[in-house]
């Protein structure tokens, strides 16, 4: 199976045996799983380049390339906008590996002889492709010396990185989204910023937001960096009031407001309320999204209330009973809100006894109660007992656990 | 308006900050011996090349730093994705033998620091090397590097000793334009060492690869520019009162510099009794700052190049090659110096002279790079500092060349250096 490496600088000939040029380039299909080779650049020796069809060439018995009319009479092709130059915009670059979530350099690329057409199957990543490219490659074999090879399917190959224009991706933009947040966010922090900022820009403003909270606050500011005001505020806006108030709070104070602006109002109301805590307490690390319902209704209405409020928040763990004046009364885990008997009366049903916490605890203080209590959830409370936000459990768990795991910039200079 | 401007300051002060680390990191062992020597052995005969090498230092950093914003890629990807697989093997070569220099240099710098306190080389060296490792590899180093900057501010022991001990500034400053010096192997020696000093391979990468990291944008870049300038005249006004130091104190009385605590008595006029503790200090912190730094800038330009895993918080498994390289580096570094009867002055220049040759190849891959527009669409270097650019590389290869004639000529004449 031919590689591409084997391929560049090959001689072309014509009819008569002489050597019209060098073949330095293979232009394939950029959106098609296994595309065949279309055209290839033929470089003169006066240094010209022409872009000759595929079929207007012959591949012979051994190897030898050559026209198979004069190269006057040999029609130009036309590149369409997805076609993919391999030598110059593949070949040595990084592209994105999904299966694998890694970022890898293409060593070499992968030829099949199908129906006398050149067809591209796949990519090597692995050491023994750079030897080849060295000429290593069979010394060192025959030395003993052998390194599992890499490949990976040209199909899976889902985004090419390509000049200052930034990721170019094969194929439609779904596939990559259909990946976990996690998962994305891995590949997004093996790109520099630039170009993860481009990835971050082509999802949906939904996935955006899972995908960002997937990193350390520091990668967060610079992701957010590469995004004009708009774009960031519709990823914020699908972000946790909480994690989006961590974000903004990192930020520079002019850039944090523009963005607020261009947010929905009601969401940037929330948000900036908690961006008025300090960090590192209760209020820093809650979140004012909640569900709540009154004390005297029955729980059939109870439920029909949770449904309504249910879309508009994050997870839904407990159901907060709150007087008129906001004070918290009670609470009812969701299974209890569904087992209980439907005609009674929320009062008589739900938990009087409560933890809480004071906005102005500190959040080790906050994580603790979490542990000891079990709770999935903390509800945050000022000093007339009125409920502010709540803490959830995966806040506490940054908070007892470093954030060493979370996806950080990749180098030392940070 | 005062608000806005306010603001300005303050955003350009939080990037500047760290980017003096790569100022001072730039006066590593090697810088501080090199301008001792060249002070001491040839008085002010070398300022004219200093200045010369400020503007070509802020030339090719300028380079180096506008191709990360632009890019966002570092310059061995840049090499890799543009010459192929063979070219950035030599290049890497040359970067790797050229950093290998720089840490045996470092160390060298550790030994003869802490010599001067009577420690011996065989506790300092393999202490130092292991606490650099540590370091490095736990990921305290950024605590650290705060640290060390902070102990930087020896620097101003030269600068505060420069201006006591009352050098002839008429002469000073004439020599800034007169250019001086013999066609010797020992001056050209000294001239291609600080060519290797000042202009390091290892920093053309550094600069590159930390506006990367930074995510500084193009628009943005104006910022960085200016801290990227800023750098460069401060490290060289701080090689130039290395100079003029060690002119005024020791040349004038024809002391030449052959270990480490010679060179510290050019901060007697400040210091007095304690210059040798204050120079030991300062050359100390120095060289671990730098040994800290180096190895791994060569270990992530290899794996940027071939696509291999690298991080200081990844894992001899995960990422064996990074891991590898940069302890080899540190490692192989350690031990040259440990080899018994060694000149740690005559190495660490030695270090800085193969720098200075190996340079022009690191170089002259960033200039052309840097120059096109199909990588660097209008940002791409303008015609003049392009050929400021090529001129520096001109003089570095023809100083390179003239020292290796001459030294042929000499010992082929029989005559001695």
């Amino acid at each position: 199976m031919p590689f591409v490496s084997e391929l560049l600088g090959r001689p072309v000939r014509d009819a008569a045996g002489r050597i019209v040029g060098k073949l330095t380039d293979i232009i394939v299909p950029g959106e098609v799983d296994y595309p065949t080779v279309r055209a290839v650049c033929l470089t003169t020796s006066d240094g010209a380049t022409r872009l000759v069809p595929w079929s207007a060439l012959r591949v012979s018995g051994d190897d030898q390339i050559s026209l198979a009319q004069p190269l006057e009479e040999t029609p130009e092709y036309q590149p369409a906008e997805q076609d993919l130059f391999l030598a110059r915009q593949v070949l040595d670059r990084q592209i994105i590996d999904i299966n694998g979530t890694r970022v890898v350099r293409v060593n070499d690329l992968q030829l099949t002889r199908t129906n006398g057409s050149l067809r591209l199957v796949s990519v090597d990543v692995s050491t023994p492709g750079l030897l080849r490219r060295l000429g290593l490659e069979r010394p060192l074999s025959r030395l003993g010396l052998r390194l599992p090879p890499r490949v990976i399917a040209w199909q899976d190959i889902n985004a090419v990185e390509s000049g200052p224009s930034g990721v170019k991706l094969k194929v439609p933009r779904e596939d990559l989204a259909r990946l976990h947040p996690a998962d994305i966010a891995e590949i997004v922090s093996q790109l520099d910023q630039y170009h993860g900022g481009e990835v971050l820009r082509s999802l949906d403003a939904e996935k955006a937001a899972e995908t960002l909270g997937e990193f350390a606050p520091d990668l967060q500011v610079a992701m957010l960096e590469a995004l004009d005001n708009e774009q960031a505020a519709d990823i914020l806006e699908e972000m946790d009031p909480d994690d989006a108030a961590d974000v903004l709070g990192d930020m520079r104070a002019e850039r944090a407001e523009a963005i607020l602006a261009a947010m929905d109002a009601e969401e940037a109301r929330d948000v900036r309320e908690l961006l008025g805590y300090p960090e590192n307490t209760a209020g820093g690390i809650m979140t004012n999204e909640f569900v709540t319902v009154p004390p005297d209704v029955t729980v059939a209405e109870a439920i029909e209330l949770v449904r309504r409020q249910a879309a508009e928040v994050g997870d839904l763990f407990y159901i907060y009973v709150t007087g008129p004046d906001d004070r918290l009364l009670g609470v009812l885990s969701l299974k209890e809100l569904i087992l209980a008997d439907p005609s009674a009366r929320v009062w008589d049903v739900m938990h009087h006894d409560l933890v809480t916490v004071d906005v102005r605890r500190p959040q080790e203080e906050v994580a603790r109660l979490i542990a000891k209590y079990n709770l999935l959830a903390l509800p945050v409370v000022d000093e007339e007992r009125r409920l502010l936000g709540i803490v959830t459990v995966d806040d506490a768990i940054d908070i007892i656990l470093p954030v060493a795991w979370k996806k950080r910039l990749p180098r030392i200079f940070h | 308006m005062l608000k806005l401007l306010r603001l300005r300051l303050g955003f350009a002060l939080g990037i500047v900050g760290p980017g003096l680390i790569a100022a001072m990191a730039d006066n590593d062992a090697g810088g501080i011996t090199t301008f001792s020597v060249a002070g001491a052995t040839f008085g002010y005969q070398l300022v004219w090349v200093l200045v010369l090498l400020t503007v070509s230092l802020a030339i090719t950093q300028e380079i180096g730093a506008r191709t990360g914003a632009v890019t966002g890629k570092g310059l061995a990807a840049l090499i890799r994705e543009n010459y192929g697989v063979r070219t950035t093997l030599y290049a890497m070569l040359a970067l790797l033998l050229a950093n290998q220099a720089t840490t045996v240099s470092e160390f060298a710098g550790v030994a003869a620091s802490l010599e001067i306190f009577g420690v011996p080389r065989l506790v300092s060296v393999p202490i130092a090397a292991a606490a650099v490792w540590l370091l490095v590899t736990r990921g305290t180093y950024k605590l650290v590097e705060r640290v060390f900057l902070l102990f930087s501010l020896f620097y101003l022991a030269y600068v505060a000793s420069g201006v006591l001990v009352a050098p002839p500034w008429g002469e000073v400053l004439r020599s800034f334009v007169l250019p001086s010096g013999e066609l010797s192997p020992d001056y050209l020696l000294m001239v291609v060492a600080v060519i290797g000093t000042t202009i390091t391979p290892w920093g053309q990468f550094f600069v590159q690869a930390y506006v990367v990291d930074k995510g500084v944008t193009p628009e943005e870049y104006p910022v960085t520019r200016l801290e990227v300038l800023a750098s460069a005249l401060i490290t060289d006004l701080i090689s130039l009162f290395i100079i003029v130091t060690t002119a005024a104190t020791l040349h004038v009385h024809g002391i030449r510099i052959e270990e480490a605590r010679d060179a510290a008595r050019a901060l007697a006029p400040l210091a007095g009794p304690a210059a040798q503790g204050l120079f030991a200090i300062g050359l100390l912190n120095a060289s671990l700052l730098a040994a800290s730094i180096v190895p791994l800038s060569s270990a992530y330009a290899v794996c940027e190049a071939f696509g291999w895993e690298a991080g200081v918080n990844r894992s001899f498994r995960e990422a064996p090659v990074f891991n590898g390289l940069y302890t080899a580096t540190v490692a192989v570094g350690a031990l040259l110096v440990l080899l018994p009867g060694l000149p740690l002055v005559g190495v660490i220049l030695l270090a800085q002279t193969i720098n200075g040759i190996l340079l022009p190849i690191i170089l002259i891959f960033a200039l052309q790079l840097a120059r096109r527009p199909e990588i660097m669409g209008r940002y791409a270097t303008g015609r003049l500092q392009h050929a400021l650019a090529w001129i520096t590389a001109a003089g570095t290869i023809s100083a390179s060349l003239l020292l290796v004639i001459v030294t042929l000529v000499g010992l082929v004449l029989g005559s001695g250096g």
